[in-house]
């Protein structure tokens, strides 16, 4: 193949694709300020209910997100049993959980940086990940 | 020479899987967690759990956005606790832990979904910690 060619080629397929990659952009919900509020505020929203599930687990009973508070729930039977590491872990995420969105809401209202509510989101998601399984052998 | 004692490199699929990214660290946590009491007689699980960890890993740069892969994260461990759910012979305290958390992620996930319609201050109260 000559180098004419291969140009040719070349031109052909950046016509086909086109020289710049589509970005698609998904439009922002009501209320967000823009995605990264709204990245954050989605991120937020998880681990905060994940969080408040356990909780209620741990009385035998499941979150509801209608009442924002523990309701029972025929799908749990029985309290979930945290040990004393699992409990500390779950006590911290949740002090760090507090302190994000305390931040997050004030990076809503304009009155924090992105940057410093960034790093509280990525405390939380640290957190989450690194939590322990209650009753486990670790 | 030295003298530090020779730690050996942690080896097999979920130490290699928890090296790679933050966000799969909770899927492999599970997992690993719940492995410890089963022993080697849970090491045919291992498959079932790579394929339901396979897409987030595929996932890793090529979403558009960060919200992307903390879905797929929430997926994951559904697929994990699922797939632990589903085999046999568990002990059921075990089980029971398994389906707090499918609980608790499922919850996540709908509250996820739910801030994604529109922002919510109500999502965001403080929580109290777990007595």
């Amino acid at each position: 193949m000559t180098h004419r060619t291969l140009y040719a080629a070349l031109a052909l397929a950046l016509a086909i694709t086109g020289c710049k990659q589509a970005t698609v952009t998904a439009p922002l919900a009501p209320g967000y300020q823009n995605a990264a509020d709204q990245q954050m505020g989605e991120i937020l929203a998880g681990a905060h209910t994940f969080y408040s599930t356990i909780q209620c687990e741990t009385q035998g009973l499941n979150w509801s997100q209608t009442t924002s508070s523990c309701v029972s729930d025929p799908n749990v039977t029985a309290p979930m049993v945290l040990n004393a590491t699992a409990k500390l872990s779950f006590n911290d995420f949740g002090i760090a959980l507090n302190q994000a969105e305390s931040v997050y809401l004030a990076y809503h209202a304009g009155t924090a940086t992105q940057a410093k509510a960034q790093a509280a989101v990525t405390t939380v998601q640290t957190k989450q990940a690194a939590l322990p399984i209650p009753g486990a052998t670790q | 020479m030295s003298t530090t004692p020779a730690t050996p490199a942690p080896t097999g699929f979920w130490q290699t899987l928890k090296s790679l990214l933050g966000p799969i660290e909770m899927a492999g946590n599970i997992a690993v967690s719940l492995l410890i009491p089963g022993g080697a007689a849970m090491a045919a699980l291992l498959a079932q759990l790579e394929n339901a960890v396979n897409p987030l890993l595929q996932s890793i740069g090529t979403k558009p956005t960060v919200t992307n892969e903390v879905m797929t994260l929430y997926g994951t461990m559904i697929g994990i606790l699922t797939s632990l759910k589903n085999q046999a012979g568990l002990p059921q305290a075990t089980l029971a832990t398994v389906d707090a958390y499918l609980i608790a992620a499922e919850n996540g996930t709908a509250s996820y979904l739910l801030a994604s319609q529109g922002f919510n201050a109500a999502q965001f109260q403080p929580v109290t910690p777990i007595a």
